[in-house]
């Protein structure tokens, strides 16, 4: 059941996001072919103040695509579940949790996805436009570091920094941060139920202490790490053990925070559940 | 044979309202029942908490002698008085939505009523009036061979014609060893499919009693004797 | 169309008098195979229950028999047929006397209008 709920969440929900991604993507073709063209070097006064709007504008715009994801993972599992579509959500032969989770797991993905193409938009822009105007430095280092991979990676040793678990570190912290920043809509949302009235405001005002609590808690960490850091500094010996504990201990306070969020929802739909 | 459901001491309390109060009632296997009451008697709250969609604060439901959960949604169909279809979806994605997660659903059944109400297999569901939304819904819920088929006003919004053929689906439709609960306020429409009336005041139950006994007992009507108990 | 059903008197006999009269009519023949109960009725828009209910009366008093490979059937029994509708018929015109009685009529003014009436018989539509 929860493949075939997952199967549909995704043919429900995939149009949206999509199109944000493909506009991200014709903006970002759009920036491309303005790098390649001469565009940027003629000499006009107006040439400056364009450059700046462009990448203000560009800016904006990947903002707005990734806020407008989402929003629409936040609007779909609201409609979806506690308004009158909720009438079928929740009375099909389904769990709360499988409900909970294919709905989940398709807005991981999506919000995978858009960080993605935006990670790539960003790149690739910085890449034509050093090919394009600097002096082809950003990619002279990078074919020299491809070129002389073993020094790098004795520097890297030297330094004691592992690239490679730091990367899947990475990885691991994006994903576990994309699901608790779901598993917070999804909250918040099924904490607003609780109001009669003013579900949706309920909502967004759940959505803010959760907010919150997430930044008064992530700056207490963040002073009592540096409080020990400072005071532990010789106790580094390299990079790595420096950044590794760190990112471990992120991840895993996001997922016990993530579970904690979780829990929150599939109570407020198991057991207080009220449609109007 | 066991009770198709049991409604065993339920209460239902939202804030200081007493939705439903201490209600006992038990539905049986291969009836028609209606289920009559003014606004606010505890009707849609009853019948929420037969779906799981609410929990009760105290007492005991059974279905099939399971409390509601996966296992109960299962077999009971469900059509509530809400347009619940994603307006998206095409009419057919609603019959293989419905394919897909109710193993009772009966793919050709739902054609055939389709077609006999002209209703196109590929219209989008946001080109179609409400009316028809409506049939297309009570179709879904019909073409499904459940235990218990809960209809909530499934009558309210629809043409006479359409009406008809709703009423006939619904008594062609269902098997001797499943029941119908019907909630509605239009009672003389459908009275004479009617095996047996469940009266409902101030979230308990104040009659349960068939039809012909209604009749045979007050010479009236049902809706006649409704009337007269609901007189303000 | 659904049967046309009076709101204050019981479902089932109603039923009951609507099936004797199709019989007695003509409109089910000795003999005839009878619709499901399921058919019947969704043709008359009632509970099927209730339907079922009223066969199994008109089962009781013999007009119709339930073979058990063909379903149900009208009665081969004309005799019978024709016994009950000479009842009705007894039934309907002692009803009728009673009514015209009350209006003050004598049996021979009775008689009387019928006579006319049957002159007229047109005006009367079905009559004849």
């Amino acid at each position: 059941m929860l493949i075939k709920l997952f199967k549909y969440e995704w043919k429900f929900f995939w149009k949206v996001p999509a199109t944000i991604n493909l506009a991200l993507i014709i903006i970002t073709i759009l920036g491309i072919t303005s790098l390649i063209s001469p565009l940027w070097t003629l000499d006009y006064d107006i040439i400056g103040a364009l450059m700046a709007t462009s990448l203000v504008f560009y800016y904006l715009a990947i903002f707005a695509g990734s806020i407008a994801v989402s929003a629409y993972i936040a609007i779909r599992f609201y409609k979806n579940v506690y308004t009158d579509e909720g009438y079928l959500t929740n009375t099909l032969p389904v769990t709360p949790r499988q409900i909970i989770l294919s709905k989940l797991f398709v807005g991981v993905l999506w919000t995978a996805i858009t960080g993605f193409v935006i990670i790539c938009s960003i790149l690739i822009l910085i890449a034509v436009g050093s090919y394009s105007y600097g002096d082809n430095s950003i990619m002279e280092i990078i074919y020299e570091l491809m070129m002389a991979w073993n020094d790098v990676a004795e520097l890297f040793r030297e330094i004691g920094f592992r690239p490679f678990s730091f990367t899947f570190l990475c990885i691991i912290y994006s994903t576990v941060s994309i699901f608790f920043s779901i598993l917070m809509l999804y909250s918040a949302i099924s904490l607003g139920q609780m109001f009669s009235r003013h579900k949706v405001a309920g909502a967004i005002i759940w959505y803010f202490v959760e907010h919150m609590v997430v930044q008064f808690g992530s700056s207490i960490l963040m002073t009592i790490m540096g409080f020990f850091i400072v005071n532990r500094l010789d106790y580094y010996d390299s990079l790595s053990s420096f950044f590794d504990p760190i990112l471990i201990l992120c991840i895993l306070l996001y997922l016990l925070g993530g579970f904690g969020l979780y829990c929150i929802t599939e109570y407020m739909l198991k057991k207080k559940l009220n449609l109007d | 044979m066991e009770a198709l459901a049991e409604i065993r001491g339920v209460t239902k309390v939202f804030g200081n309202t007493l939705a439903v109060n201490n209600m006992n009632l038990i539905i049986p296997r291969g009836k028609i029942i209606g289920l009559l009451g003014p606004n606010g008697s505890g009707k849609s709250t009853l019948i929420k908490m037969l779906n799981g969609l609410l929990t009760p604060t105290a007492g005991k439901i059974f279905i099939n002698g399971q409390e509601p959960g996966v296992a109960t949604k299962a077999h009971v169909a469900y059509l509530p008085e809400r347009t619940y279809l994603q307006s998206g979806m095409k009419v057919c994605d609603a019959i293989d939505f419905f394919c897909d997660f109710y193993e009772d659903f009966d793919r050709e059944r739902a054609f055939t009523m389709l077609s006999n109400l002209a209703i196109p297999f590929t219209a989008p569901l946001k080109t179609l009036s409400k009316g028809t939304k409506e049939k297309v819904q009570l179709i879904l819920v019909m073409s499904r061979n459940a235990d218990l088929y809960i209809l909530d006003e499934p009558i309210a919004g629809v043409d006479p014609a359409a009406r008809d053929y709703i009423l006939r689906t619904i008594i062609t439709n269902y098997s001797g060893n499943s029941s119908i609960l019907l909630s509605t306020h239009l009672i003389t429409d459908i009275e004479n499919i009617l095996d047996e009336v469940i009266l409902v005041r101030n979230g308990q139950i104040l009659a349960h009693m068939g039809v012909d006994q209604i009749r045979e007992e007050y010479g009236q009507s049902v809706d006649a004797y409704f009337r007269r108990v609901f007189a303000c | 169309m659904a049967w046309i059903l009076d709101a204050d008197k019981p479902i089932y006999a109603q039923l009951v008098e609507i099936i004797q009269m199709q019989i007695v009519s003509g409109q089910y023949k000795a003999g005839d195979k009878f619709p499901s109960v399921r058919d019947l009725a969704a043709e008359a828009s009632v509970n099927p229950n209730t339907m079922q209910k009223a066969l199994a009366e008109l089962e009781r008093n013999g007009l119709i028999t339930t073979q058990r490979t063909s379903g149900r059937t009208v009665t081969e029994d004309k005799e019978m047929i024709q016994k009950i509708r000479t009842q009705l018929a007894d039934e309907y015109i002692r009803n009728f006397f009673r009514m015209m009685q009350k209006l003050g009529y004598t049996a021979e003014e009775i008689l009387i209008l019928i006579k006319h009436a049957t002159e007229e018989g047109n005006h009367y539509g079905s009559i004849g």
